[in-house]
């Protein structure tokens, strides 16, 4: 018990530290692509040509296809998770897809620099792929697969009982064998306590809601990283166990 | 008389011998297959008192359990990284 406290303590100022890193790098993306004329920056119509400002437009296009189609990889690939969050996400994937392919031709056909310069800020205000897209992709993955390894390790618990009661261990084993069995069913309790509702709070945020919808990424975030650890912990009194009618 | 006297004995030592060592056989022959009986049965009952009970498929479970709980990691810290990112702008 101690030793599960002391865990748990020590993840949850391990994922505060990190959040709080995480917010402070973050801040810096916060103000970068705003899309308020003021945060157009004025130097570059005047250094930048036609030409080299559509190629640097086009760099950045296709950049965020390749992060998104590395993430339709893993949304396609995944075990984890549902059919239906998994048709959501390929959805939303190839929507971006196919928007950021038609904006770039847009950009390309654009035939002044204060076009091209606005059209370009739309890649980041209209997409927010690396802040906010990929990030919520990973997130609903990890979200899923949290969701399926409780449902496991709850399939597990009943065999592991079985096991218990039908081994030669002595009275004192078992019942060291049965407390572990029980911290194993109240992690994942607090598991699935943590992860209820997270795939829904973030899988169908939206780049208009940014930054505010940030917050909600983040939250998520930590409540994955406080399922994984009472996983971490279900884990380790099943192995206990596992050690226990070994011997 | 004394000759025949004399190979009529050696003849029933002969027998004698013979069933005496027959006997022998047969009692060995008999212990043999007892003592090779019981041990087995002993040892098959001694190890089912003890042996442990069979976790293999709870042992495949759990090995499963571990590859998502991988996955699960790579994703979480791949979407650290998007957190902890900025968007930058091509336009710059």
């Amino acid at each position: 018990m101690n030793a599960g406290f002391l865990i748990r303590t020590v993840a949850t100022l391990t994922v505060t530290a990190g959040l709080g890193l995480a917010g402070s790098v973050a801040v810096d993306a916060d103000g970068t692509p705003a899309p308020s004329p003021s945060s157009v920056p004025s130097p570059a119509p005047h250094t930048l040509t036609l030409a080299a400002l559509k190629a640097r437009c086009n760099t950045a296009v296709q950049r965020r296809l390749g992060t998104l189609g590395a993430d339709d990889t893993f949304v396609r690939q995944s075990a984890a998770l549902t059919s239906a969050d998994q048709t959501t996400l390929e959805g939303q994937i190839t929507a971006d897809q196919q928007e950021l392919t038609a904006l770039d031709r847009t950009i390309q056909g654009d035939t002044t620099i204060a076009q091209a310069h606005s059209d370009c800020e739309l890649i980041v205000t209209n997409y927010r792929v690396y802040v906010m897209e990929d990030p919520k992709i990973h997130e609903v993955i990890a979200a899923d697969g949290i969701t399926k390894v409780n449902a496991s390790v709850a399939t597990l618990i009943p065999e592991l009982r079985t096991l218990i009661n039908n081994s030669s261990l002595s009275a004192t084993i078992k019942a060291q064998a049965h407390s572990d069995l029980n911290d194993v069913t109240s992690k994942v309790d607090a598991s699935h306590t943590s992860i209820s509702g997270v795939t829904a709070s973030v899988i169908n945020l939206v780049p208009a809601g940014w930054p505010g919808n940030k917050v909600d990424l983040q939250s998520a975030h930590q409540n994955i990283r406080t399922a994984r650890t009472d996983l971490a912990g279900a884990r380790a009194d099943v192995n206990h166990i596992l050690q226990l009618l070994g011997e | 008389m004394t000759h025949l006297s004399a190979h009529r004995n050696m003849v029933l030592s002969l027998v004698a011998v013979m069933a005496i060592a027959g006997c022998a056989t047969s009692l060995r022959g008999n212990d043999t297959g007892a003592g090779s009986a019981a041990p087995v049965r002993v040892t098959a009952a001694g190890a089912a008192a003890t042996a442990s009970p069979d976790t293999s498929s709870v042992d495949q479970q759990v090995g499963s359990i571990d590859n998502q709980l991988n996955n699960i990691d790579s994703q979480l810290n791949a979407a650290n990284g998007g957190l902890s990112s900025s968007e930058g702008d091509p336009a710059q």
